[in-house]
């Protein structure tokens, strides 16, 4: 379980990795205020809700009735109905807007295929979390360096030196990766 | 190209080309995914606004395009399994893109036959970008061109790869990276040389 914790938040981290939400957290590196924080809380709350919800209906309903290629479209439904209460309760208690779909829902594909059990996927959806949350901070202080450094740089090269800094990362993560340098296995 | 239709395409880069593997044949199912899903997408906006289901319109048109997805999934499973067990969960990246998503979100109410043409001319003006991209790539990286054929997928090996071991590198998402941050930097250049020489002629007239 610790071994598929590091293993999704950081040798093969679902942002750095799999790319899911590479663009997203250039744009959220932005500012790290409440509204992201509260974001984050819901995002993380719905990932967890739809991706146990979706996993016992897979297991109970699809399996059974040899339907398991529609879990996409059965996660999406659950994911839009938790989605949509929570946002909800987090503008009556919070009053931030907190809406996000695309990193929601592709962790939630991501988790759903990846798992063998719902203490898996639960493990996983964390992990996923942890990985998004993690690159955030990172991104922020690059982008501050960046500006800090080069004042006069307009907002496209300072997109493409953070693109750069991305990759930077990338590789410095899968370092211990020998495979990167064989032909065909990519 | 203004400066919002660059941010939509460091986006779409960022989401769909990036993570996707480095080879033109994966490139091409992409593409092909994002037209049929952008041309789906504009119908079932246009069934929303005909019969005015607005109020479920955001709720219908995800379901509608990751219906579509799951059917380019079956029909690649059937075809070329091969290739739909490699792309797996990134053929699912153009269907929740920001580039997909914006126009059929972001984009008033057009009559259909003018917005099939204006989302269908973006979708294929940036295919041709992702085409490109794909294909530099797929050169570059592995040495080889890899396309769709009534057999499965063909590849024409260019060179020997032992000698462009080096630029495997751009064949790993880090590299597609580098090369779309590298793009974006010789087009602000051009840019900047272009408006160099707009001011010169009129300061000159």
């Amino acid at each position: 379980m610790v071994d598929t914790f590091f293993y999704f938040s950081l040798y093969c981290s679902a942002v750095l990795i799999y790319g899911i939400g590479l663009n997203r957290t250039a744009v959220l590196s932005r500012s790290l205020d409440k509204t992201l924080f509260f974001q984050l809380i819901k995002c993380t709350i719905v990932i967890l809700c739809s991706t146990v919800l979706t996993f016992i209906i897979i297991k109970e309903l699809l399996i059974p009735a040899k339907l398991v290629e529609l879990y996409p479209l059965i996660a999406l439904l659950i994911f839009i109905s938790l989605s949509v209460f929570v946002e909800i309760i987090m503008r009556i208690t919070t009053g931030f807007i907190t809406s996000e779909f695309t990193v929601s829902y592709l962790i939630i594909l991501l988790t759903l295929n990846e798992s063998l059990g719902i203490i898996d996927s639960i493990v996983i959806a964390v992990s996923c979390m942890v990985s998004f949350i993690m690159i955030l901070p990172v991104l922020f202080s690059l982008r501050k360096r960046i500006e800090v450094a080069r004042p006069k740089n307009d907002k496209i090269k300072k997109k493409s030196l953070i693109m750069l800094s991305m990759a930077v990362i990338i590789i410095s993560l899968a370092v211990w990766n020998v495979s990167w340098f064989n032909q065909g296995v990519l | 190209m203004n400066k919002k239709s660059i941010y939509v395409y460091i986006a779409a880069t960022l989401a769909m080309v990036v993570p996707a593997p480095g080879r033109f044949v994966c490139g091409i199912i992409l593409v092909l995914e994002l037209n049929f899903l952008m041309l789906v997408g504009t119908f079932v906006k246009s069934f929303i606004y005909h019969f005015k289901l607005q109020t479920m319109e955001n709720v219908l048109l995800l379901s509608v395009l990751i219906a579509s997805t799951m059917l380019v999934r079956q029909i690649l499973v059937l075809t070329i399994p091969l290739m739909a067990l490699q792309l797996g969960f990134v053929l699912y990246l153009p269907t929740v893109s920001s580039f997909l998503i914006g126009y059929m979100f972001g984009s008033e109410k057009l009559p259909l036959c003018r917005e099939i043409s204006c989302n269908m001319f973006y979708s294929l003006f940036y295919s041709v970008f992702a085409l490109v991209f794909f294909l530099f790539r797929d050169i570059v990286g592995f040495g080889t061109i890899t396309l769709l054929t009534s057999h499965g997928i063909y590849e024409k090996v260019l060179f020997d790869s032992g000698k462009i071991s080096a630029l495997v590198f751009l064949g790993t998402i880090p590299g597609a990276l580098v090369c779309s941050s590298v793009i974006l930097i010789l087009h602000v250049y051009v840019i900047n040389k272009f408006k160099i020489l707009e001011n010169v002629e009129q300061i000159n007239g």
